[in-house]
């Protein structure tokens, strides 16, 4: 059975219809990306399954894990095991990191009928997860994000997704602003948290992330629909031909 | 009948029945309370802070209370008071010895002599104005009871002010006047409370004077915690290479008004004040700020910050003026605000007067609703719509309360923190 399956997604922002009829499923174990030139519509994607409030679902149905997703509001998506990395991370002053997370993930045990962690053993499993994307536990005590670096931004998104253990993550433009190395501690993360109970969709502008994170499947999007599904082969002929040739096909 | 018929109907009546002192001055200093009235919305200073709850009174005043014990008992123990602390409690402006322990650093001098006054040594023109004109100043100046000075001489132990107000069966109108000075070279820190310990509601006119002498090194933790109608008006004087840290909490009352006026009138002064106001149900919640730098070489610094909850309104005016002499002054003043509900609102009104050309000044005011970015960042970690509001604005809020030095005034202000947000 299908963790995400979308069906003619329609969405509006501001009255600008972006989104024109998305399908996709997504199984559990899978990772898919989505590729597309600016303004095909990713970000608008991730933001209407994140639950953001400032685009408008005005046709189409969502099911992730056999429930209703449009019902839900973004706590509860979040709590039912959807998480979206964003990719440009707000900065929240005054709250630590390390506070952040214990609210969050005692909110999670809390649905999942589980009482909240100890202190201790809350610290552990954080500086157990910090390893992974190469998290100095000094970074606990900061403000989210606050005066964090573009690619520290994008490493505490996978940290938080480490820590959360979502069944679908949803990676929106985290190769953007990372050079080679941080690219690298992104994926390397990533691919250490990949399972074949969870699934990933990487939706991305380059090819250059896929090379870190391969994908089963590759689908491309263009002015709010997808055009064209395939293979990781897919994102290397957009990547050799751009997406011109796309354009050009349609047309 | 209103306040201020109130006031003219008793005014003799009162002067008698408490026996007041300096009787010619009172009565000359309340006649232009009788001329001017009480300030309403076209005076620039009370331009945004209605003073509604005056208009019908109720209030009557009281000079000769009786302190309700166990209510005076229950309110203390629920404010925090550092360990061994002199504690000075003054109930309806008088000095009330029962509830007072002197470990020794502080000298008490009681006397009729309120027309004395701290601001007479203001250099500056447009300071002492500003609060010769103030209405409530003149009517505290013409209804205190008694000039209570306290002065505090060594650096061994903190002190803590209680200014109490009580009335048994009627809503008391209570007039005190205070001044406190800090020696030359001394350390310390001084705690100031407000409790109502009537039953009913009461209405302090405060007027509280700091001289901060040379060299003094001075926190004031000032904690206004209680159902109270407050006009507080504070004068201060840093006199050379003092260093004062004024921490200001408007946490729970139906009306305050704070004005600081603070005069720099010497070189090498630090002088900042952080403070932090929580307005709720309909509450109003004003701070005025004159920050006076008279000689060169001070530094000041203004810190304030509000959430206005439900329907209540908070209000900011602060000035830095800076006088010609006033070379090398480094100045600072911001002032931020959190608007938690459409109803709730906030005036705010930095201003900057400077009059000398070597100087380092700045000024900054927001407003605005928590942002929609900053919840939906939350939220999407799973933390519901009322918590990630609820850490937000404790968040804005903590960055003031982490601005006290004394660890266990920390940790009660957080508790007290978690009941109001």
């Amino acid at each position: 059975m299908s963790l995400l399956k979308i069906q003619n997604l329609k969405a509006n922002i501001n009255g600008n219809k972006i989104l024109h009829g998305i399908n996709l499923e997504i199984n559990p174990g899978e990772v898919h990306a989505i590729m597309g030139p600016n303004g095909s519509g990713k970000t608008t994607l991730a933001s209407v399954l994140a639950g953001n409030k400032q685009y408008i679902v005005t046709d189409g149905t969502i099911e992730f894990d056999s429930k209703n997703l449009l019902e839900m509001e973004t706590e509860i998506r979040s709590r039912e095991g959807l998480f979206l990395a964003f990719q440009y991370p707000v900065e929240i002053p005054g709250v630590t990191n390390i506070n952040f997370l214990r609210v969050a993930l005692n909110e999670h045990r809390k649905y999942k009928g589980l009482e909240p962690y100890e202190p201790a053993e809350f610290l552990k499993l954080m500086r157990e997860k910090a390893k992974i994307v190469e998290i100095d536990p000094k970074f606990f005590s900061r403000a989210v994000n606050e005066g964090f670096s573009g690619g520290e931004k994008k490493r505490n998104e996978i940290f938080q997704m480490a820590m959360l253990e979502p069944k679908l993550a949803i990676l929106d433009e985290t190769d953007s602003g990372l050079d080679i190395d941080a690219l690298r501690i992104v994926a390397d993360g990533v691919n250490a948290l990949k399972n074949k109970n969870n699934s990933f969709l990487v939706i991305t502008h380059y090819q250059r992330l896929l090379n870190y994170i391969v994908p089963d499947f590759v689908h491309i999007l263009y002015k709010g629909k997808i055009v064209k599904s395939g293979t990781k082969e897919l994102a290397m002929e957009l990547e050799e031909r751009g997406y011109d040739w796309i354009k050009d096909e349609l047309s | 009948m209103s306040f201020k018929e109130y006031l003219i109907n008793n005014f003799e009546n009162i002067l008698a029945k408490y026996n007041f002192q300096n009787l010619e001055e009172r009565r000359t200093t309340f006649k232009e309370f009788e001329k001017e009235g009480l300030p309403n919305l076209k005076n620039e200073d009370w331009k945004y802070t209605p003073i509604n709850f005056l208009y019908n009174n109720d209030f009557e005043l009281i000079a000769n209370p009786q302190l309700d014990i166990t209510s005076f008992t229950k309110k203390k123990s629920n404010s925090y008071i550092p360990e061994n602390s002199n504690i000075f409690t003054f109930c309806n402006g008088i000095f009330a010895e029962n509830e007072s322990i002197n470990l020794g650093d502080v000298k008490l001098e009681i006397n009729d002599d309120i027309f004395n006054n701290i601001s007479d040594n203001f250099p500056d023109g447009q300071m002492k104005a500003s609060l010769n004109n103030d209405i409530f100043y003149k009517i505290n100046q013409s209804l205190a009871p008694k000039s209570n000075k306290i002065n505090i001489v060594s650096n061994s132990n903190p002190t803590t002010i209680i200014l109490a107000a009580s009335g048994e069966t009627s809503n008391s109108f209570v007039n005190s006047k205070l001044h406190i000075s800090v020696d030359k070279n001394v350390e310390t820190s001084i705690f100031i409370y407000y409790l109502n310990t009537n039953q009913k509601k009461v209405f302090i006119n405060q007027l509280l004077e700091f001289e901060i002498k040379e060299n003094a090194q001075v926190k004031i933790y000032m904690i206004e915690n209680d159902d109270n109608y407050l006009i507080n008006n504070i004068s201060l004087q840093q006199l050379k290479d003092s260093n004062l840290q004024f921490h200001i909490f408007s946490l729970r009352g139906n009306f305050i008004r704070n004005f600081i006026r603070n005069s720099l009138d010497a070189t090498g002064i630090q002088s900042v004040i952080y403070g932090l106001y929580l307005p709720n149900g309909n509450d109003i919640i004003d701070n005025h700020i004159l920050m006076t730098h008279n000689k060169p070489n001070c530094h000041s610094n203004q810190q304030l910050k509000g959430i206005m909850q439900d329907k209540s309104r908070g209000i900011f005016n602060g000035k830095i003026l800076v006088q010609k002499d006033a070379q090398k002054t480094d100045a600072y003043q911001s002032n931020k605000n959190i608007l938690v509900t459409k109803d709730a609102s906030i005036y705010t009104k930095p201003a900057l007067e400077i009059y000398a050309d070597d100087v380092k000044c700045s000024h900054g005011a927001t407003s605005g609703f928590l942002q929609e970015e900053e919840l939906f960042y939350l939220t999407s970690r799973g933390i519901g719509v009322e918590e990630s509001k609820s850490l937000l604005l404790k968040a804005f809020a903590n960055e003031i309360i982490e601005k006290v030095t004394e660890e266990n005034l920390k940790l009660w202000l957080q508790k007290e923190i978690e009941i109001l947000i």
